[in-house]
């Protein structure tokens, strides 16, 4: 592979770097960090008290937040400014189902939209369809839904109805029937399914947390993939641009669509927390026995979601560090360096992007689901998943520095501090100048942001580092000289 | 955007109601063309998509209503517009640093941090309510100056409104005239065209991008103290216009500054007649929504002169 030669003096640049920085570190010393981070993760609650527990936990959503969306931005090189929607999608999906079970009257509507978006995301990947061919395939899946809702055909009818006719609608294509024939079944069967189990969790008067969270697992799953596959041809500012009206849109709909939402006034509220440690299953008591041990203390709800959230981060950071350092890694950050010259090495671009868009969002769901799910909280609302926060995690990103796993830990773990810090700050009255201190977060994150892009655009640890062994040479040279 | 349309005297039938949208449709509209143009201004110069273009709006319109408590109009508008000017200046200053070293993303975080800093200190100065504005033309009545108003094929038609299409049809001409005719005009479009050739014919290719910059932000500036009387003045309005101008400016293709006009009229039309007939609590997504249908179908714009001049 490294002997094709490309003329493009960046493309070869941006190749070079994703070859030379392979170099296998030896197995034993890659585990270091990791035994570091979970003697830290294990011991740390002896020592803090309840505030600093609170906080940990927002750290961890946050580092799962940025971990997911540095797999996106830092290795693969694309912009989401819509990123706290998959966030609040999360939250909102298992929030719904766990408390405000789904009014009778949306849940087929629901049924319909979500089982469409399946079968469109069967569609696209089977097929690769696009332009007027996926539009046509989704007008003819809203139809049959919309036929199969009015006309009341039972499942049994419906299921060879959406097969036949999108395996004839496939053939008339020439897309090839049996993809669509699948994809028909896919679209069924998802309204199908979304359909019963929203009815039980009607009856039930809402799923448990876990439930929720698997269900907005894979809702965000589709709808990244749907969102993705279209945006993710986009490049630069347009992706940039795109991927914000997505974030708007799906806020605007969630403090609009009061019915399920509960809109921007009210919320949701008294969502059930997570007791991990509670619930464990008999045969498991002794994790809880053995963590109330290290911590000293009987486990309070706030200490059980703490080793929850960070158990969640623990798992992200092996399989993201895994990812990056895979074939399936590699293949990001060509496409990071020159999505030409990836391509002209057999690399299928869109696929990595939109997977890698995929696998971000699901991260920002579960982050979502655990911030729905908070001990000791359980609220949300909309502004929650604003624009802003997009912002703010693209702040963490930046200040960890893009391209490093271990760096968004850090970035996010410094950007809460700082916004707690604020907050103080501001509760504190303190005057400056005459001037009453609120709203400053907006300032300092400006500030923060334009300071870090100009100063150190590859973010603190790197560039405080970089800067550090550049002076150290110098003074060396310097040193060298005057003998 | 807290449009007032109570108080106006009841709606004489559906004709009346939809000419009454197309009104304020229209007038939403310029302002969507005015930060379109300043989109495209800036793009066209540097490549960068300002994200903090809708800021500049802001910054007109917060500084036309804080002022126009103490000092008439004509005393505050100039120094409204300064206030933009200055904006701009800065954001300029933030962008050309890092310009030829930065990759995309790291243009992208900066305007947007400009964006949020800007937002943040008009909060912090003027406060998070909105701040009602006196119409350029009104009457006083009861102590309130009140707007005068027409009425056109059973719509309301405030005085404010006209003074809005009017000074984007103004602005419109200008910069039309100021890129064809003057030698800073001319400068600035083979900028545009060809950056190097620029600089070896002489020009300034920095002095041309904090120009873009200052006149983008002037013109956003210009729209804001316009529109104040007709959406209030309010420190986060900056976000949602400078998100529909460029929706305006993708429509009509970036760098276009002519399409987006059209298509920022167009897109106000639409936003106000679909928001008000069919679906009124989804209104502020529907510019969204197109947004990304143009983006999907058609990234380079409904409207693309581009073609046709290579």
């Amino acid at each position: 592979m490294q002997s094709v030669s490309i003329d493009t003096k960046n493309d070869a640049h941006g190749l070079a770097s994703t070859m030379v920085c392979e170099r296998k570190v030896a197995g034993a010393w890659n585990l270091l960090p990791f035994a570091i981070f979970v003697v830290v993760y294990l011991m740390l609650p002896r020592f803090a008290q309840e505030k600093q527990i609170t906080a940990l936990i927002y750290i961890g959503i946050n580092v799962l937040l940025v971990v997911g969306l540095n797999l996106l931005m830092g290795y693969t090189g694309q912009v989401s400014l819509g990123h706290a929607a998959f966030f609040g999608m999360g939250a909102y999906t298992s929030a719904i189902l766990t408390v405000r079970p789904v009014p009778q009257d949306v849940i087929p509507g629901m049924a319909v939209g979500i089982g469409v978006m399946t079968g469109l995301a069967a569609l696209s990947s089977l097929t690769r369809a696009s332009g007027w061919r996926l539009a046509a395939g989704t007008v003819l899946l809203f139809t049959l839904s919309w036929i199969v809702r009015f006309v009341q055909v039972p499942m049994w009818a419906a299921m060879p109805m959406y097969a036949v006719a999108l395996g004839a609608f496939g053939a008339s294509a020439k897309l090839g029937w049996p993809k669509c024939f699948i994809s028909g079944v896919a679209c069924a069967g998802a309204t199908w399914i979304v359909h019963s189990f929203l009815e039980r969790t009607l009856a039930n008067n809402g799923a448990s947390p876990w439930t929720g969270m698997l269900a907005g697992v894979l809702l965000v799953c589709v709808v990244a993939y749907i969102i993705g596959g279209q945006v993710l041809r986009l490049k630069g500012h347009h992706l940039a641009m795109a991927t914000l009206g997505f974030g708007v849109i799906v806020e605007i709909v969630f403090r609009q669509w009061t019915a399920v939402t509960g809109g921007s006034s009210d919320g949701i509220y008294g969502i059930p927390p997570i007791l991990a440690v509670d619930d464990l299953p008999r045969g498991l008591k002794f994790i809880g026995t053995s963590l109330s041990v290290l911590t000293g203390r009987s486990l309070s709800p706030q200490d059980q979601y703490y080793f929850l959230v960070w158990a969640f981060v623990l798992v992200a950071l092996v399989v993201s560090i895994n990812i990056v350092r895979s074939r399936v890694g590699r293949a990001f950050r060509a496409v990071h360096g020159s999505e030409i010259a990836a391509e002209s090495l057999g690399v299928d671009t869109e696929r990595y992007k939109v997977q890698v868009f995929v696998l971000s969002a699901a991260m920002a769901s579960v982050a979502g689901s655990l911030y729905a799910h908070n001990a000791g909280i359980g609220y949300i609302n909309p502004s929650e998943f604003s624009f802003v926060v997009s912002v703010e995690l693209m702040v963490m990103v930046v200040v960890g520095g893009m391209a490093s796993v271990w760096g968004s830990l850090f970035g996010a773990a410094s950007i809460q501090v700082l916004k707690n810090w604020i907050l103080t700050l501001e509760k504190s009255e303190v005057s400056l100048c005459g001037l009453e201190l609120h709203g400053l977060e907006p300032i300092i994150f400006g500030a923060v942001l334009i300071v870090m892009m100009i100063v150190l655009p590859q973010g603190l640890v790197r560039g405080v580092s970089d800067a550090v062994v550049t002076g150290w040479r110098a003074i060396g040279r310097v040193m060298r000289k005057t003998e | 955007m807290g449009r007032h349309i109570c108080g106006r005297g009841s709606l004489v039938g559906n004709l009346g109601q939809v000419s009454q949208l197309i009104v304020s449709g229209i007038t939403s509209g310029c302002i969507y063309s005015i930060v379109a143009i300043g989109f495209s201004i800036i793009y066209s110069s540097t490549q960068v998509i300002n994200f903090a273009q809708g800021e500049f709006v802001m910054v007109g319109a917060m500084v036309v209503a804080v002022m126009l408590a103490k000092v008439g109009l004509h005393i505050a508008f100039p120094i409204a517009v300064l206030a933009g000017c200055l904006a701009g200046a800065i954001v300029a200053l933030f962008v050309l640093i890092p310009l030829r070293k930065a990759s995309v993303v790291a243009l992208i975080i900066i305007t947007v941090g400009a964006s949020i800093m800007f937002r943040g200190l008009a909060q912090l100065f003027w406060g998070e309510t909105a701040i009602p504005v006196a119409p350029f033309t009104g009457v006083m009545k009861d102590g309130i100056v009140e707007d005068r108003t027409f009425r056109l094929l059973g719509a309301v038609v405030q005085a404010q409104e006209l003074w809005v299409i009017g000074v984007t049809v103004l602005l419109v001409l200008g910069m039309h005239l100021f890129f064809k005719y003057t030698l800073v005009g001319q400068a600035m479009r083979a900028c545009s065209k060809n950056p190097i050739g620029a600089k070896l014919v002489g020009i300034s290719v920095r002095r041309t991008i904090v120009l873009s910059f200052v006149m983008a932000a002037a013109l956003g500036a210009v729209a804001g103290v316009t529109v104040s009387p007709v959406f209030y003045a309010k420190c986060n309005m900056g976000t949602a216009l400078g998100l529909k101008g460029f929706c305006a400016a993708v429509l009509g293709g970036l760098g276009n500054s002519g399409g987006g006009v059209f298509a920022g009229v167009i897109l106000g039309v639409v936003e106000s007649l679909a928001g008000g007939l069919l679906w009124s609590d989804y209104r502020e997504a529907i510019a969204f929504v197109i947004l990304l249908v143009i983006l999907f179908i058609k990234p380079e714009g409904l409207i693309s002169l581009r073609k046709r001049e290579v």
